[in-house]
């Protein structure tokens, strides 16, 4: 598709229906873990499914269906695909 | 005794499926090592007497947040023949990593795979054998809520106990921590013995959140359903309330009354007027709590409460709070207490407290039991209604006013990440059982306040011995004149504080009190009330009573759900500050306006 080059960035930035790979997870360990083990992981796929114009988004990953907000999505890094 | 215990993540239907194993003969209680009540249930499994303890849901069992925690210090403390960890169907890629954890303790899990129909409808197989013999522990498909595969599950549970060989919770406490392997041994599970379509595609959850979560179109739909579910929280509860007020009469009337000749005139007097009267004035009040219980049931068991979170969580954040606070402060429009207990499933104690300080200014259906009995009696049929919606925006200005003070102190660095279920028709069984849960807790926590209040405004209004009940140099009166001096400035009259007094147990004695007090009923009641103030004065006191505590159950269970004097007395002092300083300003401002 577009500019593959744009390699690093965060799952904030993706667009509703876009597909990335985790690579990162930059917070505090409690937070890392807790976004961890709601399956937040690297290499793990998420696609972004809703992104809602007051600051939260819906987030696909696997099987499972999270809403969270934007800026904590902002803490987790993704290498954007193809 | 053996000792089962329930553990799985959120949304698995673990409690579904405690229900379904123990009934409704479940209770809750303490545990060594645990500083929250957990659910728990004796029943009987092949013969023998099993203790069955549902644990808190859990997405690791090495995270830092306080219901793993709880889990954690559960499993260190107590021994535990078997562990059930029940597991949803439709996402175990998301799921075995807990299962391995437990497995690496040497736990040996019963694992329940639930939700099996749901896994069917979506194209999922799972090859439940191959991982049984792959983990070396018990591995049954089932749906709990259906109740296909119950019988099996139930029976290789019974089994599973028969041989357990529970590991000493010194060994568990040792081998706690986390470990990375376990999510690459899941991912290789996953592939070997579960079949899963490319795509998983739930159309009717996506059409339903298509409309539901609309950009524009999803906080006026979550209003209206709002508004629908307190419509048939009154319409429905209003009749039953009634015929509650009735049968608890008629008993009175044929029961009671003729005790009247047999009793000395002071020990009827407290069993009729002030015990029975008193409970009763509550105990009508009861359905309307019950049909709430029920609703909020159905809206949790369908999956739209994490929806409500989501178009929420904007406006609530710009407070110190997230989704899951505006969702317990509208259940708080019902009553305050089980909104309260709501707060549960935050996980960061701070943004936890804020929530439970802003919940008590929801005004509650007892408080507006109040506010319609005072509009009618002291303004016009077209003021009335003004004033009540005045009363409404009071509540969430107070919340507001709130967690902006205090979020600064109470601050919370917990991500708001929340599951977001699949929509799921409500089971009526399970609706009925839940809610009937929560009530049998409710009315457990809640009865012996009211007695003991109860039984105390009696007193208050009846002793000294010789004094007219109710009137003039009683306890009661005393008091009243002793709290002229603060409640004078806010247009607060004598009789009216001692009103206020009794309020402070429970709403729903204030006009009950205005009843025993003055001896008077109906037309010549509001008479009264004009008496006793004017419109300006009316309206002070409402504020007054909508924010200066909502009742002693309320305070309660604060009390209880912090465990902390310090913040449950922070939030008494804090209620009556604002309480008396609101009323201060509009009533003095008013007056000087020359109302």
């Amino acid at each position: 598709m577009h500019n593959s080059l744009k390699h690093m960035s965060n799952l904030s930035q993706l667009d509703i229906g876009q597909r990335a790979c985790i690579t990162g997870i930059h917070a505090p360990d409690g937070t890392r873990q807790r976004l961890q083990s709601m399956g937040l992981r690297t290499g793990r796929q998420a696609e972004v499914i809703r992104n809602s114009r007051l600051g939260s988004m819906q987030i696909r990953v696997g099987s499972v269906d999270l809403i969270m907000r934007r800026c904590d999505a902002a803490r987790i890094t993704i290498a954007s695909e193809q | 005794m053996k000792r089962l215990a329930i553990v799985g993540m959120p949304n698995t239907g673990k409690s579904t499926f405690f229900n379904r194993l123990t009934g409704s003969s479940s209770r809750v209680g303490n545990w060594p090592g645990v500083t929250v009540d957990l659910l728990f249930a004796r029943i009987v499994l092949g013969g023998e007497a099993v203790e069955v303890i549902d644990l808190p849901g859990i997405y690791d069992l090495h995270g830092f947040s306080e219901d793993e925690q709880i889990v954690r210090d559960f499993l260190e403390n107590n021994r535990v023949d078997r562990v059930a960890l029940i597991l949803n169907a439709t996402q175990l890629d998301h799921q075995l990593p807990l299962s391995l954890q437990f497995c690496k303790l040497g736990i040996e899990p019963v694992m329940l795979i639930n939700m099996i129909d749901e896994a069917d409808q979506l194209g999922i197989r799972i090859d439940a054998e191959a991982l049984s013999a792959d983990l070396h522990c018990a591995v049954k498909l089932l749906s709990a809520r259906h109740g296909t595969g119950f019988a099996e599950a139930r029976e290789t549970l019974t089994q599973a106990l028969a041989t357990a060989r529970p590991v000493p919770p010194e060994e568990l406490r040792s081998c706690l921590h986390a470990d990375d392997e376990i999510v690459q041994h899941a991912d290789a599970l996953v592939g070997r013995y579960v079949q899963t379509p490319g795509v998983i595609v739930r159309r009717l959850t996506e059409r339903i959140d298509r409309v539901l979560l609309h950009t524009w179109l999803g906080l006026p739909l979550f209003f209206l359903i709002l508004f629908l579910v307190f419509q048939a929280v009154y319409t429905l509860g209003a009749p039953l309330q009634a015929a509650v007020a009735f049968l608890l009469d008629s008993f009175r009337g044929w029961a009671l009354e003729p005790l009247a000749d047999l009793l000395p005139t002071v020990v009827y007097g407290f069993l009729v007027n002030g015990l029975y009267d008193g409970i009763g004035t509550v105990a009508s009040f009861v359905p309307v709590i019950i049909l709430f219980f029920f609703l909020m049931a159905i809206v949790e068991d369908s999956g739209y409460l994490a929806r409500a979170a989501f178009l929420t969580d904007a406006l609530m954040a710009r407070m110190g709070l997230d989704g899951r606070g505006f969702v317990m402060i509208l259940m708080g429009f019902g009553c305050n207490v089980p909104a309260l207990m709501g707060t549960r499933v935050m996980r960061s104690r701070g943004l936890r407290l804020l929530s439970m300080l802003v919940i008590p200014f929801s005004l509650c259906s007892a408080r507006l039991q109040v506010y319609l009995f005072i509009t009618t009696a002291l303004f016009t049929p077209r003021q009335a209604p003004v004033v009540l919606f005045g009363m409404y925006i009071a509540s969430f200005a107070a919340a507001f006013i709130t967690a902006s003070v205090f979020s600064r102190r109470l601050k919370s660095d917990e991500p708001f990440v929340l599951e977001l279920p699949p929509y799921r028709a409500p089971v009526l069984k399970q609706v009925l059982l839940r809610g009937w849960h929560e009530i049998s807790h409710f009315l457990r926590r809640a009865s012996s306040f009211i007695i003991t209040g109860v039984v105390l405004v009696w007193l208050l209004t009846h002793f000294p011995a010789g004094s007219t009940p109710g009137g003039a140099g009683t306890w009661a009166s005393m008091l009243g004149t002793w709290l002229e001096p603060v409640l004078d400035p806010i247009g607060i009259s004598a009789a009216m504080s001692v009103v206020l007094l009794f309020g402070f147990v429970a709403k729903e004695i204030v006009i009950g009190a205005m009843v025993a007090m003055t001896g008077l009923e109906g037309d010549a009641l509001n008479g009264f009330l004009a008496t006793q103030m004017d419109t300006v004065q009316a309206i002070s006191f409402m504020l007054f009573v909508l924010l200066y505590t909502p009742c002693l159950s309320t305070l309660a269970t604060q009390l209880s759900e912090s465990r902390s004097w310090k913040f449950a007395g922070t939030s008494l002092a804090w209620s009556l500050s604002l309480a008396w300083v609101a009323s201060f300003v509009f009533y003095q401002a008013a007056r000087s306006l020359g109302y």
